[in-house]
């Protein structure tokens, strides 16, 4: 048996055992290799200090960090987003304006988000409606992406993201009813919503509101200043003859963003509403005659009564003073037949009709065309 | 402002009875006609599929969903993972119905490919993909242009995303497929032809590269096998872009182990004809699912599926090796493209020196096929032939493959003593000499009037080296000549002359032609006519291997070529005349020429379909037979006195008994073949006195393997192997690693042999006590040791007398 003390003896002549393919270590050297590792530093637990500029919410979370969140795939983590954003905005409105550019992204994404509950979705919508609070010339630039999500959203096949994306349409219309104007897809787009079978029924709430404010937004006044400059170009001088003044241009409209071109974005040049285009308006009055004979028929508590007479007001009014009529053959006739099953309601009606078949005078009486 | 304050009214009226809110059939003004299938778009393309004039509105919504998104994403090209999700899926319903609106289905389309025009590069990868799974449905509906689809798949190679280009290139090749064989059309093939070759000469190398790739595969798979296809592919040999070079090159050159090359062809071929006796993939699923399941059958499917996948695989890896022999013969201009290649390889000094090789290569071969005159290249080779250069036996391959008869000998001369001056000294190892002599064999026996007396004197000399393999290597030089050119040999070296067959002469007399009532050299095969062909072939094989040819060398006596030549059987196929023809005279080159051109002509249909060569084999034993039968009266008297004791006397009765009794087989007139090779070789004295003998030795094994040589170049492309020039007689010994490699190879499928103990699996390495832990304790609680174990009443009463005289403070023990 080998003792301790033996054993420290021997450990200087010890036999070293040799073995094929294996490189003895010399014991002379001294091994000067350096191994180094990387100290990560967490940023995670990093303290934040509210400022003026960086607000945080009851949970401690900015603005930027909740907007991450609301691409996150949980639905309640999501949820919780909403609700610190709302929160944020609402104690600090100012910031709407402002963060405008990072908000509207990453929030209307959710208007056509099928996984959310009910109440989230009421918090989102509420969370739109603060949205909204952001002045004009701040939107103008954000409407477009918002507006395309919106329609889109209108199409889904779900219904409450419909409804959804319906009750945010009708914020916008009511509160930006300029620039709704200018975009070029939303005419066609409500109208193909209205007429299709999946739409809200009439007696919901919503629906017959939005569609007055759509109204509201395209029944523009009629008379229409039209300022003509002339200008001469002369392509061999390069010069050019007579004065132009495009500050003027935009100061004649408050609303119209400078940046805002027809050609180069997809709004529209608000010179044409669509009320004036024949076209347009007999797809209208097309899709809202259903929605107002059941209106007529249906409504017995008479709630809708002032909406309806509204509606037939309008689309009478449209054709009525119809400026462009030459450009479809038989317009009044068509517009009257669109409006056939709104007739046949009135007369079935008895009672209460009298404000409708008022407001319907011409539908009636222009049966000779 | 009072509006919106109403609304505002409205919507938190909502807002209160929103809880609750139930999905209702919000749709109430016309009631639902699929509310079950409203959330489902699978179910929905179902039924709108069944009619769809009547739900012409329901697609027409989704339609609608789909142009929103579109528009949205023109707006903003990325978008989260959930929208993504829901766009494909409405792209997958539309494409699935849209040949039911037409219409739509353009504007579909058209959407997609501007998108994917557009922004293909930025649209998320798995939207891009969805979008093109959609094209490719609708084309393979015939709604689209294929030309236009094509033409956005070859833009859309260029976006960095592997996936995809796999699709891509995929699904090209498979609507190729689908022209090709469904429809037949042809008129569709050469525009997409036309296409392809547009895009090879695309100045974005990832574009030429597909089309490329394209190419290749559609040549490989007979799709677009003509001569345009091959130098369109060839011209892509000089792309600046070296990976573009080298898949050309490749393609080219076939496998890289030219050896393995014939072997793959057999064992597809085997392969085939198992598979069509085996079940397949499914049939083995469905077997499997209908009985009761058991470990052993689970384990036999495991097993089948792992052997059916491994052969498809060596299917698909086999068709890729093919040497495109075909390819190489039908260039247009063979000449120029190798003096363009050689200049390529001459000047730019950059190439890599993999690339450098494969150019070699492919130069080597193409002048070797074509025998072309590129008189520089054998020159160009000499700084690359050194025993410590990189590859070198793969160039000193090259070296062989270019040389042909045309080449003037001068040159080759050259180039064989660079190698001999090189390789063949004795200052370098064994294997470099070897090596080395292996190299100058085969280009001597490519182009035999290179040689010098002088030069294969010294070589020969190397027989009686001390190290086996290059004196083997000698004597394998020594054997060629003797074959050749024995005059060249110094006297002892040159063999026995043959002597003249008198059965074989062509000539009877003047003007009076013999005819042959055998095929020459029937005799070796076997009495049994009824046998099955496999077991001709095993006991011929015995036969040969008997053959002891020990002292061939010391035989002191010229061969007669001429007479052997004039003397050549006219009943053996006339290939084998060919080829014996070629060996020995081939200075008449424009009758060989025309030969080789037969011969690879006939090489091409054999690639092409085996069943018409099979049918003109057979045919050419009919042929044979037929001369048999004019003969028949002629021989009777041979035939009637033909006795089995007798054979050894009188071959040819054995010879025309045999060709007169059965059909001779393919495998048959190899063995003739291969055996009068051998009688040229050592003479046919020695040959039959050797037969029988049970031992057999080097020198036979070097006649053997030139017979075989021989064999095999007249039946393929006649270009030399890599095996033949890394030839060594005996084999390096190996080292542990190669041992281990080669016993764990063998211990593949070691686990399914009985008497082995178990390696993989469940319980493996554990023991029974160990397994017992894992088990549940009601399992094994009645196992418990002690639990289950029945003492005497002796052994109780042991145990309690122990227990209680300890208690007292007593040992226990002392009774």
């Amino acid at each position: 048996m080998v003792t301790k003390k033996k054993a420290r003896k021997n450990e200087d002549f010890k036999k070293v055992k040799l073995k094929v393919g294996k490189k003895l270590k010399k014991t002379t050297t001294t091994d000067t290799t350096i191994k180094a590792k990387r100290v990560v530093l967490a940023s995670q637990l990093e303290e934040k200090v509210e400022t003026d500029e960086n607000p945080l919410s009851f949970r401690g979370l900015t603005l930027n960090e909740l907007c991450k969140q609301m691409g996150h795939f949980n639905s309640k983590v999501k949820m919780n987003a909403i609700q610190g954003l709302k929160q944020i905005l609402t104690s600090r409105p100012d910031l709407v304006n402002v963060q405008l550019r990072l908000l509207v992204p990453s929030v209307v994404v959710h208007v056509s988000d099928a996984s959310f509950e009910p109440p989230t979705r009421q918090n989102l919508l509420n969370l739109f409606k603060i949205l909204c609070t952001a002045s004009v010339q701040s939107m103008s630039a954000h409407i477009t992406l918002f507006l395309a999500h919106v329609l889109r959203a209108l199409t889904n096949i779900v219904t409450e993201v419909r409804h959804l994306a319906l009750n945010a349409l009708s914020i916008l219309l009511d509160r930006y009813p300029s620039l709704c104007r200018n975009h070029a897809d939303l005419f066609p787009c409500f109208i193909n919503y209205l007429g299709s079978s999946k739409r809200l029924s009439w007696h919901k709430a919503g629906l017959i509101d939005t569609i007055l404010n759509f109204i509201n937004v395209y029944d523009m006044n009629r008379e229409r200043k039209m300022e003509t400059t002339e200008l001469k170009i002369n392509f061999e001088d390069g010069k050019m003859e007579g004065e132009v003044n495009t500050k003027k241009v935009f100061i004649q409209n408050p609303d119209a963003s400078p940046f805002d071109f027809g050609v180069v974005s997809s709004s529209k040049s608000h010179a044409v509403s669509p009320f004036e285009l024949p076209d347009a308006l007999l797809n209208l009055a097309n899709v809202l005659a259903p929605i107002i004979s059941s209106i007529i028929l249906e409504d017995a508590g008479g709630q809708f009564m002032v909406q309806g007479v509204k509606l037939i007001e309008t689309i009478v009014r449209g054709a009525e003073n119809q400026p462009n009529d030459f450009l479809l053959k038989d317009f009044r006739k068509q517009v009257y037949d669109s409006m056939s099953s709104v007739r046949i309601a009135i007369s079935k009606r008895q009672g209460k009709s009298d404000r409708f078949r008022t407001a319907a005078s011409w539908l009636v009486t222009s049966s000779d065309h | 402002m009072g509006k919106s304050s109403k609304i505002e009214k409205k919507s938190k009226k909502d807002g209160k009875n929103g809880g609750p809110k139930a999905p209702e059939g919000a749709n109430s003004g016309k009631a639902s006609r699929f509310t079950m299938s409203e959330r489902n778009l699978g179910l929905m393309q179902e039924i709108i599929r069944k009619d769809p004039e009547s739900y012409k509105e329901e697609f027409l919504e989704q339609f609608n969903y789909f142009v929103q998104t579109m528009k949205l994403l023109h707006l903003q090209p990325e978008q989260n993972r959930q929208e993504t999700q829901s766009l494909q899926d409405s792209v997958l319903f539309l494409s699935g119905l849209a040949k039911h609106y037409p219409k739509e289905a353009k504007q579909f389309a058209d959407s997609l490919f501007e998108l994917l025009r557009v922004q293909g590069a930025g649209l998320d990868a798995d939207v891009r993909m969805s979008f093109c799974k959609a094209l490719v449905l609708l084309r393979n509906q015939d709604m689209l242009d294929p030309i236009v689809l094509l033409e956005t798949f070859f833009e859309l190679v260029k976006v960095e995303d592997k996936v995809l280009r796999k699709f891509l290139l995929a699904s090209i090749s498979a609507h190729l497929k689908r022209v090709y064989h469904k429809k037949k059309d042809v008129k569709m093939l050469g525009r997409i032809q036309n296409l392809c070759f547009s895009k090879i000469k695309d100045s974005r190398s990832i574009v030429a590269r597909a089309a490329q790739l394209v190419c290749i595969d559609a040549f490989r798979r007979k799709f677009w096998r003509d001569a345009r296809t091959a130098n369109v592919i060839a011209d892509a040999c000089f792309h600046k872009v070296p990976k573009i070079q080298v898949t050309s090159l490749k393609f080219f050159l076939g496998s890289e182990n030219d050896n393995g090359e014939e072997d793959d062809d057999d064992d597809s071929a085997i392969d085939s004809d198992a598979e069509d006796n085996k079940k397949t993939l499914k049939e083995v699923m469905t077997s499997f699912r209908n009985v009761k399941k058991t470990r052993k059958r689970e384990k036999n499917v495991e097993r089948a599926k792992k052997m059916i996948s491994k052969k498809k695989k060596q299917k698909k890896e086999g068709r890729s090796k093919e040497c495109n022999l075909m390819a190489i013969q039908s260039l247009y201009d063979p000449q120029e493209f190798t003096d363009k290649l050689f200049g390529a390889l001459e000047s730019k000094k950059m190439d890599k020196f993999e690339v450098k090789v494969l150019k070699i290569a492919l130069c080597a071969r193409i002048i070797g096929i074509h025998r072309l005159h590129t008189l520089s290249f054998y020159s160009y080779l000499h700084r690359f032939l050194q025993p410590k250069q990189r590859d070198v036996t793969r160039i000193l391959l090259y070296a062989a493959q270019a040389c042909h008869e045309m080449v003037p000998p001068d040159t080759i001369e050259q180039l064989i003593r660079v190698i001999a001056n090189n390789f063949v000294t004795d200052r370098n190892s064994p294997e470099a000499m070897t090596v080395g002599i292996n190299a100058i064999r085969e280009i001597l026996s490519n182009c035999p009037f290179a040689a010098t007396e002088e030069l294969l004197r010294d070589l020969s000399e190397y027989k009686t080296y001390k190290n086996k393999n290059v004196s083997m290597a000698a004597r394998s030089l020594i054997t060629l000549f003797r074959a050749v050119n024995p005059k060249l040999l110094a006297r002892k070296d040159r063999g026995k002359p043959q002597e003249k067959d008198e059965d074989e002469k062509e000539y009877n007399g003047f003007a009076r032609p013999k005819v042959h009532d055998f095929v020459s050299g029937a005799e070796i095969l076997d009495d049994d006519g009824d046998e099955e062909g496999q077991g001709h072939l095993d006991d011929n094989d015995d036969d040969e291997s008997d053959v002891d040819v020990s002292d061939v060398d010391t035989d002191d006596v010229d061969t007669d070529d001429e007479e052997e030549d004039v003397d050549d059987d006219e009943g053996a196929p006339s290939a084998k005349k060919r080829r014996v023809e070629q060996l020995q005279n081939p200075e008449d080159d424009e009758e060989e020429e025309v030969d080789d051109e037969e011969e690879e002509e006939e090489e091409d249909e054999e690639e092409e379909e085996e069943d018409v060569d099979d049918e003109e084999e057979e045919e050419e034993d009919v042929d044979d037979e037929e001369d048999v039968e004019d003969e028949e009266e002629d021989s009777e008297d041979v035939k009637s006195s033909a006795a089995p004791e007798s054979v050894e006397e009188d071959p040819k009765k054995k010879a025309t008994k045999n060709s007169m009794d059965r059909i001779l087989t393919q495998e048959d007139f190899k063995n003739i073949r291969a055996y009068q090779l051998k009688k040229q070789l050592i003479g046919e004295k020695r040959l039959k006195k050797q037969m029988g003998k049970g031992r057999s030795n080097a020198d036979e094994r070097i006649v053997e393997e030139m017979t075989e040589k021989l064999e095999m170049k007249r039946s393929t492309d006649g270009l030399a192997r890599l095996s033949d020039i890394e030839h060594f007689y005996k084999k390096k010994r190996q080292t542990k690693e190669e041992r281990m490699a080669d016993i764990a190879a063998g211990r593949a499928d070691e686990d399914y042999k009985f008497g082995r103990p178990k390696k993989n699996g469940a319980h493996v390495g554990r023991t029974n006590e160990q397994n017992s832990k894992k088990k549940v304790f009601a399992m094994v609680k009645n196992k418990v040791r002690g639990r289950n174990r029945q003492r005497s009443f002796r052994d109780q009463q042991k145990s309690l007398r122990n227990y209680l005289m300890r208690q007292s403070g007593r040992k226990p023990g002392n009774v």
